[in-house]
């Protein structure tokens, strides 16, 4: 029997983009293409490995921003308000169905993912909530939500810097880089309620808003996605299923991110092949949700000062939280940790998401705070990990 | 009823998340999309069953959710959706002039600016002349006298007859409508936009002098006019310029392009004054006529998406209606609407005289005037910002109108747009043409002629559809009565007991059957397409008949079809009809299902006349396939033979492009579910378990016809060698073969048959108890469908082993037949349906270990795991069955060609 391609069990589900692979290559000779197919071949030969968007979008978002040119001004900032939210809400189906779909069989490998998110979490909150201390400010639940709230940044792992099929380790981290994603959208929803909710009732709304929505949306998902008559139908439910999902989320102050999980989660686990028309689906938004994202977050990002006094221990802790994290899990899934370690180092779309969906609820100086040490550690990461992981693997050190 | 629950639920939680959970919530926009879109989609889909347009039920969820009745929109949640819907206008407008192509436009385009100006200057002085009779007597101005009352006048006639090509084209895409009423009102309505935007400037310019309000007429007139109308072409234009510039040069992530081109148009439009519906019309005209080619596949992948931006873009409307003025000024409100219509009516009539353009479409063309949209109101809310006591009076009246017209517009347009026959329809019927016919008339034995339906799947859906649409079937006649039921065009009414199309019978010689059935058919193109070690037989007078009689189906394609219909040519019987028919009927639908794999480049290659036959092929609008493999393969061969321009998967020879696809097809589900939950079906199991001995043995089942590619010997081989490996076996073991006996005038079909024979016969002496009395039961037969499903039925396991195959239907029957979820499919891989059916057991024919390991797998394979593997199958099965495929291919052909508003 045919597993399900290794492409599309990618969080980040890859492929090009639908319209491209109708276009086909542009057939006319131009320096543009020609400056392109150099630079593929460059990838080929393993002389330049080939960008991620992050170290593409980010800086043209920074560029397009308030900040820079104003070419994105702060009131369609606000109206991009709108897309972050559905894409938080698409990434959160995204980590829901990964889940999903490993949890049955790799239990382990959701251990070691945890247990290496964890990890990072503890160390670069810690490390963030001794900084703090230091300035003299008290540690108070905004706070010690803000300090957590960069340890789940930090814990996000992408592995998109080589192919899942190129060798063994990659795609054991390819999977782990898909699982380590869950335990931080499961403790957003505590920060989430720890920075936004004053009394006990709201406790207990902020924390049960997002698995209830989950299940409502992944309800409708259900109902309407197979019985579709059309294509465009279709895609009509699963759009308008997405915005409500982000969109109930985002109204109550909760995290789209896990409201989607959920979804995403039950999509998997209900009868049908619900799962597949989601995934198959994704595949034409998918490619504009990471763009969005992206450029939102370089346009939203300022640097005060307070940002580049947090970014240098961000970096360092979050290496090390990483490192730590690999060496203490790698033993449960046959994987040497260096390798782990390598491989998970690019944060990739989601420590942005995180950050996103964090400056969206936290009070706007430290929101704006975090979401610019996300956002410069995220491009610095990938930085390295694409100057790295190329000439990292077994094959290539001896 | 899932549909109505989902919505229920839907509502239900945005009410608890706005209401009892939400006081004071966060960002609103992309809850109110959520369950606008969701809301809208199923109150739409419910609004087809009282025969309403599903746009009327977009309308009506955002209205009656909306913050002027129910609230679930609340007032900022309607704000988000007008900017979202902004950016459906655009949409809409890229596609309109993705529709576009200049050169096909340029004939016709100086009739239909003379009607939609002659139409537009007549309803405008009628309106002028109403409004200035009626002025005293409207909640407007009732002081203004003279020149003053004049240019209000004006500006309310302008105001209220403006037209809307959004809604048009919203309405047309969502109804799927083609022909001349859909084309004429997209096209006129486009012209009146622009004409009622230059005059409203105009007039707005000399209101300014009028009222005392600017003394620069001329200076502010020429900047007002250039930057809204030119600055919007101009700007759309270079927008349009850099996009097809960027998919010339890069053609990389397009999707995130375009939206970052719409996104900028109706961002940035507004702004600086440009009117985005103009602008993102222009940009999609440049991108259409400086590529074509991309044009092409970008409109197609907009209108794929097109549904979600046209549900967001009424209900926006229907949220941000202003239902208020209704109570106080509906009366004078509907007299405007009423006046409206009329007005238009009459100007069309003097429009019509002007232009000398033929009645076809013109009449019903007022239906798509009635409409109107936020444009209005856009307009009319700068008279308002001007003006601020009759402007502000006149917004209301104009607000009221646009109220009423919103809601009966498209009701009134899809009614005619469905009067003209043009919703759902290719605009002039189906023509089907095949080799085999699909009713049979045979004479019996006492003499009397006997209707016989044509056995298969493929056969049975074509005709389900024809009885659906009407048309004709164009096919050779073969049966021994054929000719004595036929009239005078030799043709007859089918199906006899309802009849509901034609059939034409085309009369072959057995000179004409010989050299194009059997000799070019299937002694050279069949074992050319299968790699199935036959050596194809390529003889040149076999060729010239199959040219001969290709010529024959396209004269009678010609002849036959209805202007504008759409031509499904079944299968590679037929590969150079549609060359024919595009010099005599060029426009003509064609599309042609080849059925069959289609051969790598290099077995290709020993075709002599391979260049004939993909020129052949590439005359048809769309081009359909079974799988991938051979979509891939057919372009390869486009590529490599005759160099032509491929862009996706659209070729571009001789002036024509060519969409080629792969729709793999289904088996007929419906029918095999039927026909087991027939009561005579166990009976029918029973007799047949008895008559070939099969109680309490292992059944295993093959179906085919008696074809080299079919794999029999090397199933018959697999089945001896696991009977070697576990003698047994033998005792608890049968295994019905069906051959049912296929072409046998031609050599290679004679000798695979006598060669099974021999096979069948030493496995039966081997492990039985002679030639015919042993495992396999070999029966040289046709079985009818309720034998074959009830045989299915038995069957612990069905082999299915092409060496070679386009798709195989038998797969798909067998598991269709299982719904008691039991049973093992042992699929070959080098058969089409291995690609959509990956939970059987898929085995390579041509390994012998493989294979028999495969059948011993089968035998041995748990419950559990039969069901899940069943369950699954079953789930791909029956979500594409034959009718679908058939509809599927008739769909992409008319959203092809001619479909395109505009289309010239």
């Amino acid at each position: 029997m045919r597993d399900v391609p290794s492409d599309v069990r990618r969080r980040e589900l890859g492929g090009p983009d639908p319209i491209d692979r109708r276009l086909g290559v542009p057939q006319t000779p131009s320096p543009l293409t020609w400056l392109l197919s150099l630079l593929r071949t460059r990838s080929a030969l393993g002389l330049a490995p080939s960008l991620t968007p992050a170290v593409i979008f980010l800086p043209l978002g920074l560029l397009l921003g308030p900040e820079a040119t104003g070419l994105i001004t702060p009131r369609l900032l606000e109206r991009l308000t709108l897309a972050v939210t559905i894409a938080l809400a698409v990434l959160g189906v995204m980590v829901g169905m990964a889940l999903g779909r490993e949890i049955r069989t790799a239990a382990r490998l959701f251990l070691a993912a945890s247990l290496e998110s964890a990890v990072t979490t503890a160390m670069v909150a810690a490390a963030a909530a001794y900084f703090v201390a230091t300035t003299q400010v008290p540690l108070d639940a905004s706070l010690i939500g803000f300090v957590l709230a960069l340890g789940l940044c930090a814990s996000a792992s992408s592995a998109t810097s080589a192919h899942p099929d190129s060798e063994p380790a990659v795609a054991v981290a390819t999977r782990v880089a898909d699982l380590d994603d869950v335990l931080p959208i499961v403790l957003a929803v505590f920060v989430v309620a720890l920075i936004g909710a004053a009394t006990r009732a709201e406790v207990t709304t902020m924390l049960l808003a997002p698995p209830i929505i989950g299940l409502a949306v992944g309800g409708i998902g259900w109902l309407l996605f197979e019985r579709a008559e059309s294509g465009p139908e279709r895609m009509l439910f699963v759009l308008g299923t997405l915005a409500l999902t982000g969109g109930a989320a985002a109204y109550l102050h909760v995290s789209p991110l896990a409201a989607g999980f959920v979804a995403g989660v039950m999509w998997t686990i209900v009868p049908g092949r619900v799962d597949r028309v989601v995934e198959k689906d994704l595949q034409r938004v998918q490619h504009p949700v990471v763009v969005l994202l992206l450029v939102t977050a370089g346009a939203s990002a300022v640097f005060s000062s307070a940002a580049i006094w947090l970014l240098p221990p961000y970096l360092l802790f979050r290496l090390a939280g990483k490192v730590s994290g690999a060496w203490l899990a790698a033993p449960l899934i046959q994987i040497r940790s260096s390798d782990l370690a390598a491989f998970l180092m690019p944060p990739g779309v989601l420590a942005v998401a995180f950050a996103l969906n964090f400056s969206q609820l936290l009070p706007a100086a430290s929101g704006q705070m975090l979401l610019s040490t996300v956002a410069v550690g995220t491009a610095a990461f990938e930085l390295f990990a694409l100057a790295v992981v190329p000439h990292w693997g077994p094959g290539r050190r001896e | 009823m899932r549909r109505v629950a989902a919505l229920a639920l839907a509502i239900t939680m945005t009410w608890l998340v706005v209401g009892p959970l939400g006081q004071g919530g966060g960002h609103s926009a992309a809850l109110s999309l959520g369950i606008a879109l969701l809301a809208a989609a199923i109150t739409g889909w419910l609004c087809e069953f009282v025969r309403l347009p599903r746009i009327t039920g977009y309308l009506a969820v955002g209205l009656i959710c909306g913050p002027s009745v129910a609230h679930l929109i609340t007032e900022a949640m309607a704000r988000d959706l007008q900017a979202a819907s902004r950016f459906a206008i655009v949409v809409i407008a890229i596609m309109t002039g993705l529709h576009l192509d200049l050169r096909a436009l340029r004939p016709g385009i100086g009739g239909v600016t003379r009607l939609a100006m002659g139409a537009f200057a007549c309803a405008w002085l009628l309106m002028v002349a109403a409004a200035w009779l009626a002025w005293p007597w409207l909640p407007i101005a009732a002081d203004l006298a003279g020149v003053q009352r004049l240019v209000a006048s004006a500006l309310a006639a302008t105001l209220l007859v403006s037209a809307s090509p959004a809604v048009v084209v919203a309405v047309v895409t969502e109804s799927r409508a083609r022909g001349p009423v859909a084309d004429l009102s997209v096209q006129v309505t486009v012209i009146l936009e622009i004409a009622t935007i230059v005059t409203f400037i105009l007039l707005l310019g000399w209101a300014r002098i009028v009222f005392g309000l600017d003394e620069s007429f001329a200076a502010n007139l020429i900047a007002l006019s250039a930057r809204s109308l030119l600055g919007a072409v101009a700007f759309g234009a270079l927008i349009g310029g850099v996009f097809a510039l960027y998919l010339r040069h890069i053609g990389r992530e397009v999707t995130v392009v375009l939206m970052a081109v719409c996104l900028i148009l109706s961002r940035l439009a507004e702004p600086f004054g440009f009117e985005s519906f103009v602008a993102g019309l222009s940009a999609g005209i440049v991108v259409q006529n400086v590529l074509r080619q991309a044009g092409d596949v970008l409109r197609d992948a907009i209108e794929y998406a097109a549904m979600p931006v046209l549900v967001l873009y009424f209900a926006a409307a229907g949220a941000a209606m202003h239902v208020e003025p209704l109570a106080t000024i509906g009366v004078i409100a509907l007299a405007w609407a009423g006046a409206r219509v009329v007005a238009w009516q009459v100007g069309i009539a003097a429009g019509r005289r002007l232009s000398g353009l033929e009645p076809r479409g013109v009449p019903m063309l007022w239906r798509a005037l009635v409409p109107t949209a936020g444009v209005t109101l856009g307009l009319a809310a700068a008279l308002a910002g001007e003006h601020v006591v009759w402007g502000v009076r006149l917004e209301i009246l104009v607000a009221a109108v646009v109220a009423i017209n919103q809601i009966a517009g498209p009701i009134v347009f899809r009614a005619g747009l469905s009067q003209a026959g043009e919703i759902g329809r290719s605009g002039g019927g189906l023509v089907v043409v095949s080799n085999r016919e699909p009713w049979l008339h045979e004479r019996a034995d006492d003499g009397t002629i006997v209707a016989r339906p044509t056995p298969g799947g493929v056969s049975v859906a074509l005709d389900a559809l024809m009885r659906e649409r009407g048309g004709v079937w164009i096919a050779h006649g073969g049966g021994s009565a054929d000719r004595d039921v036929v009239d005078a065009q030799d043709s007859v009414l089918v199906p006899p007991e309802a009849p509901a199309y034609r059939l034409k019978r085309l009369w072959l010689t057995d000179a004409q059957v010989e050299g194009y059935y059997a000799g070019f058919s299937n002694s050279a193109l069949w074992p050319l397409c299968h790699q199935a070690h036959v050596r194809p037989v390529f003889r040149a007078e076999d060729w010239d008949t199959y040219r001969q009689v290709n010529t024959l189906f396209a004269d009678a394609v010609a002849q036959e079809a209805p202007p504008e219909s759409s031509v499904f040519l079944n299968d590679y019987h037929l590969a150079l009809v549609a060359r024919g028919l595009r010099r005599r009927r060029p426009q003509l639908r064609t599309a042609l299902f080849w059925h069959i794999p289609w051969p790598d480049v290099d077995r290709l290659r020993i075709c002599p006349w391979r260049r004939d036959i993909l020129e052949g092929l590439l005359s048809n609008d769309l081009l359909a396939f079974q799988v991938r493999r051979d979509t891939r393969n057919f372009l390869s061969a486009v590529l490599e033979e005759l160099g032509a321009p491929v862009t996706g998967n659209t070729v571009f020879w001789d002036g024509h492009a060519t969409r080629v696809v792969s729709i793999p097809i289904g088996a007929d589900f419906e029918r095999i579910v039927t026909t087991l939950a027939e009561e005579s079906t166990p009976e029918r199991m029973r007799t047949l378990a008895t008559d070939l001995r099969l109680e309490g043995r292992i059944v295993g089942v093959g179906v085919d016809r008696l074809d080299y590619t079919k794999g029999i010997p090397e199933r018959m081989a697999a089945i001896g060698r696991l009977l070697r490996q576990d003698p047994t076996l033998a005792n608890r073991f049968a295994f019905v073969q069906i051959g049912v006996p296929s072409r046998e005038d031609v050599p290679a079909y004679a000798a695979i048959s006598a060669e099974i024979d021999a096979l069948v016969a030493r496995i039966n002496a081997e492990f039985g108890r002679g030639p015919g009395d042993g495992p396999i039961r070999y029966l040289k037969q046709t079985f009818r469908l309720p034998d074959l499903v009830a045989l299915y039925r038995l069957a612990d396991f069905c082999i299915v082993s092409s060496l070679h195959d386009g798709m195989n239907l038998v797969a798909k029957e067998f598991v269709a037949a299982r719904d008691d979820l039991d049973g093992v499919l042992i699929l070959s891989e080098l058969a089409g349906a291995a690609q959509e059916l990956p939970e059987a057991l898929i085995i390579n024919p041509y390994d012998e270990r493989g294979f028999t390991a495969a059948i011993a797998r089968a035998i041995e394979m748990p419950v559990w795991e039969r069901h899940r593997r069943m369950r699954a199958l079953r789930r791909q099965v029956a979500g594409r069955d034959v009718l679908a495929w058939a509809s599927d291919i008739l769909d992409r052909l008319e959203r092809r060609k001619g479909s395109g508003f505009l289309s010239g």
